[in-house]
């Protein structure tokens, strides 16, 4: 019992779904950019988010002995380890462009001429969720 | 926090953050397709042993992506970027495609 619960416990407390909580709470405030930007608390979500992949990279890549790693990772081909690492490797650029992004742009984000930047902004949101659901995916088989 | 009290940080910056976002995913996804064509350069990117080749390439992909972020910040620095707004987007847009397709399994074996 006390084992389950630990199991768990530990499970909650992994990167993983801390960065899902983060995801889903930029998503909302994703969608509100144009009519009601809160820029402040969106880099500060992504701040956390980027600093919660840091953690899960050091985790996964310096201790690879950690709960992250089972016996299936060690199992994997070559090529799909590699394709899984690859999925992940692009995202804390895509959020650190988006940091700055924000930084630049403030509460004019919301602004007509920020139109491109606004678009960007999204899409980087969109691809970096995208390829961490992927790479989330393959890292249950 | 400095960054949110600063009045005003030039365009260039997010213009420039946004462009080598793009380099870099093309430079990650060409050095992986030469690693597999090119075994010898495995040797290179190799620095944690067990890990293969990704310690090396995360490496890479940060220097690609600050190098290139000076140098556009520099070359657009007090410039009127406007005009290159939707250019940057669509090649951010398609340097992720390019990234996710040249990524997949099936296409990287069928190119090594």
């Amino acid at each position: 019992m006390f084992s389950t619960n630990l199991f768990f416990a530990i499970n909650f407390l992994s990167p993983d779904f801390l960065i899902f909580f983060i995801f889903g709470a930029l998503a909302v405030f994703t969608f509100w950019l144009r009519k009601k930007p809160q820029h402040k608390l969106i880099v500060w979500l992504l701040f956390l988010l980027e600093a919660t992949f840091v953690w899960k990279l050091l985790a996964e890549i310096f201790f690879p002995l950690s709960h992250l790693v089972t016996e299936q990772y060690l199992l994997w081909s070559v090529v799909f380890i590699t394709h899984r690492w690859l999925v992940l490797l692009p995202i804390p650029f895509l959020l650190a462009t988006a940091i700055v992004i924000l930084l630049v742009y403030h509460d004019k984000i919301s602004d007509h001429h920020a139109r491109e930047y606004r678009r960007c902004f999204s899409l980087l949101m969109v691809s970096s969720f995208v390829l961490f659901l992927l790479s989330f995916g393959e890292s249950l088989f | 926090m400095w960054f949110f009290t600063r009045r005003r940080i030039h365009e260039s910056l997010s213009l420039a953050a946004v462009l080598s976002a793009a380099i870099s995913l093309h430079a990650l996804w060409i050095v992986n397709l030469l690693i597999g064509r090119y075994p010898d350069l495995t040797v290179y990117f190799d620095l944690a042993s067990g890990l293969g080749i990704i310690c090396g390439l995360y490496l890479f992909g940060l220097v690609v992506f600050f190098f290139s972020l000076g140098t556009i910040a520099v070359f657009y620095k007090d410039k009127d970027c406007s005009h290159h707004r939707l250019n940057v987007f669509l090649f951010l847009l398609v340097s992720l495609i390019i990234y996710v397709i040249m990524t997949v399994p099936v296409v990287y074996e069928l190119l090594v």
